[in-house]
């Protein structure tokens, strides 16, 4: 029915753009109007197309420029799923942001959202690049929108570090290009058949692998996410990171060093997670983990794994917005987000509390839950594929989730210590989150929950034919028995005085290197190159001084040449007239 | 960081005493449930349907052997790994906390944001 009105060939995530661009000159209760109804226009095209199997992807919107073939929309499983989960979490930004979000954000909000969608359904190279940088651009208001000047440098960091990987990207298909190939989007030869490494591969791994935030490559996101506003951390949480994983589930599956760059990715920011005090900055590190388990399933490349690749990617989106809103909430009403200053708040927010748990839990994996039924897809992917350590690295990293987005985000914002109690602090409790916030929080909470219960409608959108059943005892035994003595441990080390206080601090990660010996270095640069210019600028000077006033002693009005001026004026002016009448003479003939 | 002692009637249930005894016993109970369940699946041969890593040789297979055959291995890996990210993780701070306004005095300017009643 949408189909009747809507060609195939316009791009879902143009309406989404379209209607991000018109909006920035609304009123606020326009812009959300017309915010949601684009994003399920968006969401109703999107469906009214036949979806094919991976490689035998539908193409529409094929155009040629510069003699190379650039196609719109390419649909298939692989892309439709990523499609769809863009466009709920979009729907969800709208609804987040009802009240709160201001017209940058709105507006941006859809852009790049948009871009997201649109990136995953480019057919080609160019295409993607283009929607890779307007994500780039569009985001980047986001966080700046985060008022102040530290989301203003964070904005600038996060922006270079975003363009740097688009030049990666072009670079790479510059170079794609030359090798004869066309501009088609898909797996990138790894190693040629003489074994050496495709440049080309290694160019656009880095570029995803930026977006991706590989180990690193990672701190943008530390940096910039918990700097942005309550509704502007909930928006990025759902669109950079999950495109760079669909691009390298589309172009780099089943390239080995996924496994251990993903498996990586899941086991260090557990470290950073415990000792990190803004539990938005936490709920950041816990993104970079989570991007890990499908890094690493991308790397094994089975069916089974590519399908939890993509499922973890879906349930994932929803209960790290869930995460990032309820802590949004929290930073609404109390100011901050930051554990130490936090506690308690389940007396006065109980259901931002609800709302936070089932997040917890579903990141957590809990039987149940949207993240079990997804990850453990994932784990089973690394057993069956006898990675013994990936696989040890992933049950490992499972127990670090638990820590740091299972247990301390919930506990430390809402029970804990009670730093609201009207006798202590002569105030009245914070209030709950305002009613679009609750529910937004509330449709996520339901998917999560829904997906965990029936997880048969996410398995019918996987890509993949791979045969999985979530709930088989063994499953539950097993996840439960790892949950329930982790949570032991918890329980053990909080009775013994054992886990460790929150502290006002700052920790250090890698970007410290280009913060402060990189920054050094770099100012020392600019010092020396200054200096080396200001010494050739000044030799100019002096040569140019010295001529001009060689030629004053002669030519001034003191001069020798001087004295003559009447007469030795009109010989040169006679000079020129005859010197321009013959250049011109010779000119025309 | 002291934490100031709040008045008893602004206690939830959460709080009481009582609660926690009852959460102690509930976690307990569990991690008994599910470890005794991860014997009783093994005894019918249904916790792994089939061994992931006999292939393994050494140490590797020491640890194989473990993950496909010990039934309260995943309680093992949840309680151990835990214990190891909060006791060793938090040493960390030894080498990489600094203050709140360590790369900028203004990085921390808009932290606290205005709070809506």
């Amino acid at each position: 029915m949408i189909s009747a009105f809507l060609s195939p060939d316009i791009s879902p995530a143009l309406i989404t753009i379209i209607a991000g661009i018109a909006i920035a000159f609304l009123p606020q209760l326009f812009r959300n109007v017309i915010g949601l109804g684009a994003v399920i226009l968006g969401l109703l095209h999107l469906f009214s197309y036949q979806v094919p199997a991976v490689g035998e992807g539908t193409l529409f919107a094929t155009s040629t420029f510069m003699s190379m073939d650039m196609v719109g929309v390419r649909i298939d499983k692989l892309s439709f799923i990523f499609a769809v989960i863009f466009h709920i979490a979009a729907l969800i930004n709208v609804i987040y942001g009802w009240q709160h979000a201001t017209r940058l954000e709105s507006s941006m909000g859809l852009i790049y959202a948009g871009a997201a969608i649109g990136g995953a359904l480019a057919g080609d190279l160019l295409t993607l690049f283009v929607y890779w940088e307007l994500a780039a651009l569009s985001s980047v208001f986001i966080v700046w929108a985060g008022g102040g000047h530290a989301a203003f440098k964070a904005g600038m960091r996060y922006l270079v570090i975003q363009v740097l990987s688009g030049l990666f990207l072009l670079a790479g298909i510059v170079l794609h290009l030359g090798q004869g190939n066309d501009l088609a989007f898909n797996a990138f030869t790894w190693r040629f058949e003489d074994g050496a490494l495709n440049p080309v591969a290694i160019l656009v791994l880095i570029s995803f692998g930026i977006k991706a935030a590989f180990p690193i490559m990672h701190t943008w996101l530390q940096d910039s996410y918990p700097k942005a506003s309550a509704v502007g951390a909930v928006m990025l949480s759902a669109f950079t990171t999950k495109l760079a994983v669909y691009t390298l589930a589309r172009g780099f599956a089943g390239v080995d060093i996924l496994i251990w760059i993903g498996a990586t990715m899941t086991a260090f920011p557990v470290f950073f997670a415990l000792i990190e005090n803004d539990l938005r900055k936490v709920l950041a590190y816990s993104l970079n983990n989570q991007v890990g388990f499908m890094v690493c399933a991308i790397g094994i490349g089975t069916p089974l794994a590519l399908n939890g690749a993509a499922a973890h990617a879906f349930v994932h989106i929803l209960y790290k917005a869930l995460l990032f809103m309820s802590m949004g909430a929290v930073l609404v009403r109390v100011g901050t987000t930051k554990a130490t200053e936090l506690g308690g708040l389940h007396k006065s927010m109980p259901w931002t509390t609800i709302f936070c748990i089932i997040g917890a839990m579903s990141i957590s994996a809990f039987p149940l839950f949207s993240g079990f039924v997804a990850k453990s897809m994932i784990t089973l992917a690394a057993s069956e594929a006898h990675l013994l350590v990936a696989y040890f690295v992933l049950l490992f990293a499972s127990a670090g989730v638990l820590e740091h987005s299972g247990i301390k985000i919930p506990y430390f914002a809402f029970f804990a210590h009670d730093q609201f109690a009207p006798s202590v602090t002569g105030k009245e409790r914070p209030k709950d989150a305002p009613a679009p916030m609750m529910i937004a929080m509330a449709i996520a909470a339901f998917l999560c929950v829904f997906i965990g219960i029936q997880p048969q409608y996410l398995f019918a959108l996987l890509p993949f034919e791979a045969k999985y059943t979530a709930y088989t005892a063994a499953h539950v035994v097993t996840q439960m028995q790892l949950l329930l003595f982790a949570i032991l441990a918890f329980a053990l080390l909080v009775k013994y005085r054992l886990y460790p206080a929150e502290i006002r601090s700052w920790n250090l990660d890698v970007d410290w290197f280009w913060r402060v010996p990189g920054r050094k270095l770099l100012m020392w640069g600019v010092g020396v190159t200054a200096s080396i210019w200001h010494a050739f600028w000044d030799f100019i000077v002096s040569v140019t001084q010295a001529i001009v006033r060689g030629m004053y002693a002669t030519h001034g009005p003191e001069g020798a040449l001087a004295r003559s001026w009447p007469v030795g004026f009109m010989a040169l002016f006679t000079a020129i007239v005859l010197a321009v009448m013959l250049i011109v003479t010779f000119l025309t003939t | 960081m002291d934490h100031p002692e709040i008045r008893e009637d602004e206690k939830s249930i959460w709080e009481k005493p009582g609660t926690i005894r009852a959460i102690w016993l509930v976690l307990i109970i569990g991690c008994v449930l599910f470890a005794g369940a991860g014997f009783l699946l093994a005894a019918q041969g249904q916790l792994v349907y089939k061994p992931h890593f006999e292939d393994k040789t050494g140490i590797a297979a020491f640890f194989g052997d473990m993950a496909d055959y010990f039934p309260a291995f995943y309680a093992l890996v949840g309680f151990v790994s835990f214990s190891f990210i909060v006791l060793v993780g938090q040493h960390l701070r030894k080498i990489l906390m600094r203050p709140e306004d360590y790369y900028d005095p203004r990085e921390t300017e808009g932290d606290d944001k205005e709070i809506e009643a």
